[in-house]
């Protein structure tokens, strides 16, 4: 009988563990990128020379385009992957770094003849490709850099259509400026061609690329950039609420998969031996962006699926619309143009059908094949191991000293209060708070109750920073938090949940408690114990694997309070966490809130419309109408309060 | 003086055009949360149904109505072969398949007609200008902002006054709340996606006159000029997708008046770019007060 349950126990660490086979931390990591990306890079140079076996130039060629158009769309991945953000620009920022490549690179006798009055004195200077190469790189990237300031200036979030609007800009001022330029860029017609001969000799440069952009794109995947980058993706505001600076991740991302881009577009111009303005346009967007979403924008793996299945398409619709074959009754369609309609109806088919990709987040390392090898790699580099917490965990009994997590540091003297003064708040002229305080101690549990629209939440956005008040000051343990940004009031101990579930909802269970104490500094190995700890004790051990979307109410209501509670705040904030429960599961919360505030020690402001839950709970309550404070004392004092009894029941 | 009249009221004939084109997007924004990428579309078809019907004689008091028509039924016939499917996904997705629909319809136009373009007769009068005042003026830009003005009354009447528009105007202002109250339903959709075809098509019928050209990209830059216009007025403000059209109509004159030559082709460049620096600064338009997000 013990036997049973410890082995499945011992299964449930298992899964638990496994996941973290790209994400996790330490050695393991390393050994995760590395395997990743060396299976990766063996599958496409095997079905790559698989292909050239075949003999014919053509095929040659086309395998080349391949490890370069995988470098370029891995790159994609880089920024859209983890940050959610739909860029047009990345091939606009690959034509920078094209027409940088090839001024750079040709042999100044044969560039005099194509644009012999460059300004910079473009025309006398010509340096081996692959210092170009690392030239152009650098160049692109401070392009990268000004248009990076711009986006996460205008608050870029998923979806976000002003970063996307952004990216076209990119795109267009690059190709437009390509065409007026002439000077420097040959313009429209000509361009900028090498000296026949001079393209790019075999293939070892490609490998190059796509091996690098391979080993960077599953770095930054399992980084805490990374990490951090998708949590704001999933959720821009939870993330920020929560200590996450999406800006700092997305330029980040940014930057290096701008990076990854110029390298693959340098190689595009070798390889053909010239750049014009359309090479880099709208067709090159639309076959990329095709080849990123067909595999599953959201993993490497995914990326350079969907960039050999589209290659392979484009392939066949390349030889079927050729002169040689004969599409007999079939000549309405099986003809040029097939391609691209194929492209379009490719992207349009996968965002209807499969808006994910075939392969969503998932990377090689986590095919069911490669479980085996898992279990090699976990024992020869023992990945963070998973922390014995009690089973079932005894709220009432549970020695505090027993917490996995460091303890918190005791209050200082200056004060362990929360404080508001003076609070006000308006909307278009309707005064939402008025002159609102509050005061919560460290280690007390504080009700905020009223009717709708009293301004309880509102009370939370102040002090959260998602609403600005027009007066008002707001102190946490004697330090000023007014004006702070968002996740700075997060990392200065402020946690909180939302009324409506806010989860990170492509991200598993443990993760979602992970990033958060990964964005509180917390070391990979510490942030894991963390996250799985904090989620036995709220009873979400054996989904810990489980996506957010497919938890049930109580349990992502509970998932908030776990991931709000890892951050270690001075003082929890909650936003009805019994919305929605029955009775039964109320009392368990009621458990789950003590217990978790004991164990960190930080206050807590609870906002709830059941005042059961409320009186079980609280230490002392305020009591909010129309904006102002009514009322606040203990609960007793408050049930019996004459104007809070007026404000429920309207007398 | 006479030279900033006629630059002014050139400057709101391209304008006008461009806000009948964004007051579309900005429609189906209401009720879909969708940025249309594909509602350039709407004039490439009815380019190519201008080249067929001018092939067989027609002239342009049947291209009129002929124009108007096929965008009608081009923007509800997409709605429903592709935009239906993707009404509750993510932003990414909406915006992905509104820009495949833009691929597909232009890859079948190389694919089955030709990708160079068509050319058909533009109406004899379109050069012709009127002087008023001791002003010249180009016909057609006062056409334009006739044209423009009567159909922003029709939809401002549909809007305020009929059940089907002031569903629309709901969504449009609190998509939320009107989901909730139902509003969300098949036929408002419909209804939001033929009144933006209807604009749409208006806005067409001028730019073809003035092109006489049909080709596989003819949208290309109208759409991207609509979705900017009411990008700069505010996504989800439909007085503020007007007012971006006209902006974008003036600032796109001011500026192919005043710079020189060299840049001459640079124009749409540098209105991205102009458009980009506004949105560093002001990301969700000009006419949306401060950002408040309700968690």
């Amino acid at each position: 009988m013990k036997m049973a349950s410890r082995s499945r126990e011992q299964k449930h660490r298992d899964r638990v563990a496994r996941r973290g086979w790209i994400s996790g931390g330490g050695p393991s990591r390393l050994a995760g990128v590395f395997l990743g990306a060396a299976l990766l890079f063996a599958a496409v140079v095997l079905i790559g020379l698989g292909y050239t076996a075949g003999g014919g130039a053509s095929r040659e060629t086309l395998f080349t385009t391949l490890l370069i158009n995988a470098t370029v769309v891995v790159g994609m991945q880089v920024f859209i992957g983890n940050t959610g953000i739909l860029s047009f620009g990345h091939v606009g920022f690959g034509a920078v770094a094209g027409y940088a490549f090839a001024i750079l690179a040709v042999d100044v006798e044969w560039k005099r003849r194509l644009i012999g009055d460059a300004p910079f004195g473009a025309s006398d200077v010509s340096i081996p490709a692959e210092a170009a190469i690392a030239a152009a790189t650098g160049l692109t990237l401070v392009v990268a850099v000004i248009v990076g300031l711009g986006m996460v200036r205008s608050g870029a979030a998923t979806g976000d259509i002003a970063a996307t609007v952004i990216t076209l800009a990119v795109l267009f001022a690059v190709y437009e400026t390509a065409i007026n330029w002439t000077d420097i860029t040959g313009g429209n017609r000509g361009g900028i061609s090498f000296r026949p001969g001079t393209a790019m000799p075999g293939r070892s440069h490609a490998y190059a690329g796509f091996g690098l952009a391979l080993v960077i794109a599953l770095l930054y995947r399992s980084s805490r950039s990374g990490r951090l980058a998708r949590a704001s993706r999933e959720d821009d505001l939870a993330a920020r609420s929560l200590g996450v600076n999406p800006a700092r991740h997305q330029m980040l991302a940014l930057l290096l998969s701008v990076g990854l881009v110029a390298v693959g577009a340098c190689l595009r111009v070798w390889l053909s031996g010239t750049v014009s303005p359309e090479r880099f346009f709208i067709d090159y967007t639309l076959l990329t962006l095709t080849m990123l979403v067909v595999g599953g924008r959201n993993s490497v793996t995914g990326a350079v699926a969907g960039t050999v299945i589209v290659t392979g398409l484009t392939e066949v619709t390349r030889l079927l619309s050729g002169p040689d074959f004969n599409p007999g009754p079939f000549d309405f369609v099986i003809r040029p143009g097939l391609t691209d309609i194929c492209l379009g109806l490719a992207m349009l088919g996968f965002m209807i059908l499969r808006p994910n990709g075939l392969l969503h987040d998932r990377e090689i390392t986590d095919l069911p094949g490669l479980r085996r090898l898992n279990r090699l790699q976990r024992a020869l580099a023992p990945a963070s191991p998973i922390p014995k917490t009690p089973k079932s965990f005894d709220v009432e009994s549970a020695p505090i000293e027993d917490s996995p997590w460091p303890r918190p540091a005791p209050p200082a003297d200056a004060g362990h209060l929360l404080e508001v003064a003076d609070v006000t708040v308006e909307f278009d002229g309707l005064v939402v708070l008025s002159q609102a305080h509050l005061s919560v101690a460290k280690g007390r549990i504080c009700g905020l109750i009223g009717p709708n629209g009293a301004g309880k939440t509102t009370m939370l956005n102040v002090l959260t920073g998602i609403v600005s008040a027009s007066s008002g000051h707001a102190v946490v343990c004697g330090r000023s938090i007014d004006g702070m940004a968002i996740h700075r009031r997060a990392r200065s101990g402020i946690a909180r949940t939302f009324q409506n579930l806010r989860l990170f909802a492509d991200l598993t269970v443990l993760e979602n408690v992970e990033v958060v104490a990964l964005a509180h500094g917390a070391t990979p190995d510490s942030a894991r114990r963390q996250a799985v700890a904090m989620i036995e004790l709220n009873q979400l051990g054996d989904m810990a694997s489980r996506r957010a979307r497919h938890l049930d109410y109580g349990a992502s209501k509970r998932l908030e309070l776990a991931r709000a509670a890892v951050s270690h705040p001075q003082f929890l904030l909650l936003d009805e966490p019994t919305s929605g429960f029955s009775e039964a599961e109320s009392r368990l919360i009621v458990q789950q809130i003590r217990a978790i505030a004991a164990r960190i020690g930080c206050g807590v402001v609870v906002i709830d419309h059941d005042l059961a839950f409320i009186t079980a709970i609280c230490d002392e309550v305020y009591c909010l109408d129309q904006g102002s404070v009514i009322a606040h004392g203990s609960v007793a004092e408050i049930r019996s309060h004459p104007e809070v009894r007026a404000a429920y029941t309207g007398e | 003086m006479t030279e900033i009249v006629q630059q002014l009221v050139d400057g709101l004939g391209r304008g006008g055009e461009y806000a009948l084109i964004a007051l579309g997007v900005g429609l189906i924004f209401g009720v879909m949360r969708m940025v249309n990428f594909a509602h350039g579309e709407l004039i490439t078809v009815s380019a190519y149904a201008s080249y067929g019907l001018a092939l067989t004689g027609a002239t342009w008091w049947i291209l009129v109505p002929g124009i108007v028509v096929t965008a009608i039924l081009t923007s509800v016939l997409v709605e429903f072969v592709a935009f239906r499917w993707v009404r509750s996904a993510t932003d990414f997705a909406m915006l992905l398949t509104s820009f495949g629909v833009h691929f597909v319809v232009q890859a079948a136009f190389v694919m089955f007609v030709s990708a160079s373009s068509r050319h058909f007769a533009r109406p004899a009068w379109i050069t012709s200008t009127v002087t008023i005042g001791g002003i010249r003026f180009e016909a057609i830009d006062l056409g334009i902002i006739a044209a423009t003005a009567l159909s922003l009354a029709f939809t401002v009447w549909v809007l305020q006054h009929t059940v089907y528009g002031m569903a629309i105007r709901a969504a449009a202002e609190d998509f939320d709340t009107a989901r909730l109250l139902g509003v969300r339903s098949d036929q408002v959709i419909r209804m939001a996606f033929a009144l933006a075809g209807l604009l749409a098509g208006i806005a067409a019928v001028f730019f073809l006159m003035r092109t006489g050209r049909a080709a596989p990209s003819a949208g290309l830059i109208p759409m991207l000029k609509g979705v900017l216009a009411a990008l700069i007025g505010g996504l989800g403000r439909l007085q503020g997708a007007v007012i971006g059209g006209l902006l974008l109509g003036l600032v796109e004159i001011l500026l192919v008046s005043r710079l020189p030559d060299s840049v001459d082709g640079m124009v749409n460049g540098i209105v991205f770019v102009l458009v980009a620096v506004l949105f560093i600064f002001r990301p969700t338009g000009i006419l949306a007060a401060g950002s408040s997000q309700r968690p």
